[in-house]
């Protein structure tokens, strides 16, 4: 099992190659290689997540392969780079986050008509940057799997999008560019302060390298942090230097225009990939990096994090009511639902730290399920306008249903994933931040309007031009599009209804974590 | 008395090249029609010649041949090695880009001497030796641009390069006269001697020297506020040269800069190092903000270049701020690393280009428009060149950047480490536009593959599999810098 998070990685990336080599004219073998290659790599997930043990709080899964040193780097010592796998509770989820929305796309990616071959090698490696994002133990692996994600995001936006898509590409690359660009110091700048706190290095260690010793091993950096915590000004400093990369990278105020930008230009299967997976990125940063390492500078500014993320809640959900388009509009409403997260990590409880991850995942898949839903509205109506579209239930009962399904789950309806997400990060908001937290909830009610609004506005009432036109040619979704549906939706209800199974996995991990933190 | 082993010893590699040089120039005269073009073969043969003889020196004990002023160091050698490599690449592109361009064959022997004089450089002890060196090489590639003769913007680009290259060479060559006049001698390590008392007595012309020195070398890689002739220079060149200055000569002074400054003004660096951080500062910052407006793709990748001195002045900025060894050596391993890099991705792109400035008829950007569906594997390759400038994973330009930031933050320096990765991220915008076009559109008109010839692949290859492999497998690599005895 060593090698499975290895397995889940390399997958995508050999489809990707194997579809390089094709014919540009071999659209069904590159379509079935996009699809069985995604199939694989969510199966070895599935194989991670029933080998995973679910006691333990530990990183599992370890694989370390030595990659790089640069010589004198820290004190006169090496600094060895390696490419190293683990998951923990946290980004578990995250991985099967990953595998069933990349399954689903590229489902969905059967509809790319033109250019089908670029389209399923971009998408691969992008599945693959996401994979690789989460199964992370090194912050160079980290780094580099992100860097993919941004080069596979951009060419994706860039070939595939819709007008204004050369725009859109590049506002997407130079924002998460400079994210990037603050991670990477973060990243150097923690692994340096550590390593010059490093109090015990293992006897091996000691032997080749001396006392002072540098890594970029994440395994290795919580293990200092804990021994040997960072001082206050130290946390403070990288605190402000990853947050600023996290409120870009999660399209928080005053930093979210690339994100509208990117959603409205990008084609569905993206949106789905973007919407669904690369934008919990940021907030997992903030889970791996900061929480765990930073307490000090946590507990300092949870505050601020509560009213960032307040903030992101009401702008994101004033926006989305404004919104006149569905794409837009459902941006608009993930960065509100990103906000509760960082309002929920504020809240430095062991409740609320799950809550954030059930929120991840519940809003992952539930981003997904809009995206293609709305997506494959568009295919028959010509139009994502909320406007123009109208009636749509006679014509397209599953789609409109899978809608409502999706509207509903997002608003927080119980027995749906949003709901137990929702309530877990509450309860903790609640009992640190009262008056924050009522704000927030008032955004969870602002989503109920523009959701249910959108939502009728589209299915019930008066069939509009857009709709008419097809009414009686439309069909609705046929098979191969519905089982992604069938199967995101399952995922929701079966979250909703038996929280468990993604709470015995994060539970622990989320427990050992708010005890660093004191929460 | 110098025997002629210990002459070999220490300038085989050179005295290969030049010889090399000298029977390229008499066949070319000798020889007419097709037969002519044997003459570049030679010099690709002298080169291949020169680098084992160079590879032999590695790690020899460190020798100083009084006479000959010369050493044999590991610095010298390592250098030599850059350089060598770098000149075989753009002899090849310069093979394969002569079907069109119709390149005189001087250049072949013409590279040789400027390679002898770049080599020089980089293991010479003797300020007269140093600047022969840096006029063989200068002189040299002020012809070498203008090797269009009838070619307006060639002429006119050789002409500019002369006039500020001597200028250049003129301040150096002042500055140098007054270390003369300190230490009444030109070897090095008399001067380095006869300076530790003139810091007391003559304080004003040892910083006037080294304040002369450094003006004249930043003219000559082009870092800014001298960069202003590299985009002309660059533009008008035969696009193998203005790889060739792009790299090697770069390269060469650079390697001048850390041997005078370095062994001369060692012991006061430290008062100049926020100077020479500024300047790499501002390099970075007008080279990578200019080459954004470019649509020409050779002033842009110019402007890349100013861009990239720029990170290359960050080692040489660290290592005068801080005594440490070990800095001053993981300063010298990411220099020469990323060196290394800088060859193989800027080579690479520059071969790219002139492929498809060729078949579009166009230095524009729009040439490459639609590249992908026109060749998916020089799209690729450019692709593959153009992350590795940007400094993407996984590619040289990433773990040279990297280690570079490492150095910066090893010496304290953590704000040259910041601008690097920030004016990084700046040139994103344009690398990209270039993947835009080639990815992102059509092809306008002319729908016709690029026909590009085997020895056009093969030097695309061979910079794609540089690039590769230092981006892959970069231990082997940072093991032999991180084992070098750099000044014996």
């Amino acid at each position: 099992m060593q090698n499975v998070l290895l397995m889940i990685v390399l997958i995508p990336v050999f489809a990707a190659l194997l579809t390089l080599t094709l014919n540009d004219r071999a659209h069904t073998i590159a379509r079935s290689i996009g699809l069985l290659g995604s199939l694989l790599s969510a199966l070895f997930a599935l194989a991670a997540y029933i080998a995973f043990q679910r006691s333990d709080a530990a990183y599992q899964f370890v694989l370390t392969i030595p990659w790089a040193t640069i010589n004198n780097a820290f004190a006169g010592t090496p600094l060895t780079i390696t490419f190293a796998f683990a998951v923990d509770g946290i980004s578990l989820p995250l991985v099967m986050l990953t595998g069933i929305v990349s399954v689903m796309a590229a489902v969905r990616s059967f509809r790319v008509i033109t250019r089908v071959k670029a389209h399923y090698v971009w998408q691969m490696f992008l599945v693959s940057g996401l994979y690789g994002v989460f199964a992370s133990a090194d912050l160079f692996t980290f780094f580099f799997f992100l860097e993919m994600t941004l080069v596979a995001s951009f060419f994706l936006i860039l070939i595939f999008g819709q007008e204004r898509r050369q725009y859109a590409a590049f506002k997407f690359l130079i924002y998460r560019g400079i994210a990037s660009v603050f991670l990477l110091l973060g990243f150097v700048g923690l692994a340096y302060a550590l390593a010059s706190s490093a109090t015990a290095v293992s006897a091996s260690q000691y032997m080749a390298y001396g006392p002072n010793f540098m890594s970029l091993n994440l395994l290795q950096l919580l293990d200092e942090s804990v021994k040997a915590p960072l001082a206050l000004g130290t946390q403070t400093w990288l605190f402000f230097v990853f947050l600023f990369a996290v409120l870009i990278e999660e399209a928080f105020v005053p930093f979210h225009t690339w994100l509208i930008d990117a959603h409205e230009q990008s084609d569905t299967s993206t949106n789905m990939l973007i919407g669904g997976v690369l934008m919990k990125v940021g907030l997992y940063i903030m889970l791996r990096f900061v929480v765990s390492m930073l307490p000090l500078a946590l507990a300092k500014y949870s505050e601020w994090l509560a009213v960032l993320g307040v903030i992101s809640i009401l702008y994101g959900a004033f926006a989305a009511i404004a919104a006149r388009d569905w794409r837009r509009l459902i941006a608009f409403s993930g960065i509100s639902h990103m906000g509760l997260v960082l309002l929920a990590i504020g809240s430095m409880h062991a409740l609320g730290l799950q809550g954030a991850v059930f929120m991840l995942v519940s809003s992952g898949l539930l981003t997904a399920l809009l995206f293609y839903t709305v997506g494959a509205q568009a295919e028959r109506t010509g139009t994502y306008e909320i406007g123009k579209l109208g009636g749509l239930s006679k014509s397209l009962p599953v789609l409109s249903g899978v809608l409502l399904v999706a509207a509903l789950g997002t608003v927080g309806l119980p027995g749906l994933s949003g709901f137990i997400s929702e309530i877990t990060l509450f309860v903790s908001s609640f009992e640190r931040f009262p008056w924050v937290s009522t704000l927030a909830t008032l955004g969870m009610i602002l989503a109920a309007l523009y959701l249910l609004y959108a939502m009728q506005r589209t299915t019930f009432g008066p069939a509009q031009e857009a709709a008419q036109e097809g009414q009686g040619i439309v069909r609705d979704a046929s098979v191969t599009e519905a089982i992604p549906l069938i199967v995101l939706v399952a995922f929701v209800i079966a979250i909703g209804v038996f929280p468990n199974i993604l709470g015995v996995v994060v539970h622990p991990t989320v427990q050992a974590l708010a005890g660093r933190i004191g929460g | 008395m110098l025997t002629f082993t210990q002459v070999w010893n220490a300038l085989g590699p050179e005295i290969v090249l030049a010889i090399g040089g000298f029977v390229a120039m008499v066949y070319e005269f000798m020889v007419t029609g097709r037969a002519k073009q044997g003459t570049p073969w030679i010099a690709v043969f002298s080169v291949l010649v020169a680098l084992p003889l160079t590879w032999s020196k590695l790690h020899a004990a460190l020798a100083t041949y009084s006479i000959a002023v010369i050493a044999v160091d590991d610095f010298g050698t390592i250098f030599s090695l850059f350089i060598l490599v770098s000149a075989l690449l753009v002899l090849l592109f310069a093979i394969a880009s002569q079907a069109r361009l119709k390149l005189a064959f001087e250049y072949a022997y013409l590279v040789l001497f400027a390679t002898v004089g770049a080599m020089v450089i980089c293991s010479a002890l003797d300020l007269v030796t140093l600047y022969v060196g840096l006029e063989l090489l200068s002189i040299t590639s002020y012809v070498l641009v203008a090797l269009h003769r009838k070619n307006v913007k060639s002429s006119e680009a050789g002409l500019k390069y002369l006039i500020i290259g001597s200028i250049a060479s003129a301040i150096i060559l002042y500055g140098l006269s007054f270390l003369y006049g300190i230490a009444g001698s030109t070897g090095l390590s008399r001067i380095a001697t006869a300076l530790q008392t003139a810091y007391g007595s003559e304080p004003g012309f040892v910083y006037l020297s080294m304040a002369l020195i450094l003006v004249g070398i930043f003219v000559k890689i082009s870092a800014a506020p001298f960069h202003l002739w590299t985009a002309d220079v660059y533009e008008g060149a035969p696009t193998p040269i203005t790889a060739y200055l792009a790299v090697v000569s770069k390269g060469a002074v650079l390697g001048f800069l850390f041997r005078v400054i370095v062994w001369l003004f060692g012991a006061k660096l430290g008062e100049w190092f926020g100077l020479v951080g500024w300047i790499a500062v501002i390099t970075m910052v007008i080279g990578n903000l200019g080459a954004l407006s470019q649509r020409n793709i050779k002033r842009m990748l110019a402007y890349s270049s100013i861009g990239q001195a720029g990170y290359l002045l960050i080692p040489f900025s660290s290592l005068s701020s801080s005594t440490l060894a070990s800095v001053m050596w993981q300063n010298l391993s990411s220099t020469v690393f990323y060196l290394f890099a800088y060859s193989f991705m800027t080579i690479g792109a520059f071969a790219v280009f002139g492929v498809v400035a060729d078949a579009g008829g166009s230095e524009d950007v729009h040439a490459f428009t639609g590249l992908s569906r026109r060749s998916p594997w020089l799209a690729g390759m450019m692709t593959l060149f153009l992350l590795s400038l940007s400094g993407l994973p996984l590619t040289a330009g990433f773990f040279g950047k990297f280690s570079i930031f490492l150095g910066a933050i090893g010496a304290g320096q953590i704000w040259l480490g910041v601008v690097l990765f920030a004016t990084s991220a700046i040139a994103f915008y344009y690398y990209f536009g270039i993947l835009r076009a080639m990815y992102g559109k059509d092809p306008e008109g002319d729908r016709a593959p690029v026909r590009s010839s085997p020895m056009q692949h093969i030097v695309v290859a061979l910079c794609a599999i540089g690039t590769l492999w230092l981006g892959i497998f970069p231990g082997p690599v940072t093991d032999l810098l991180s084992n070098l005895h750099w000044f014996g």
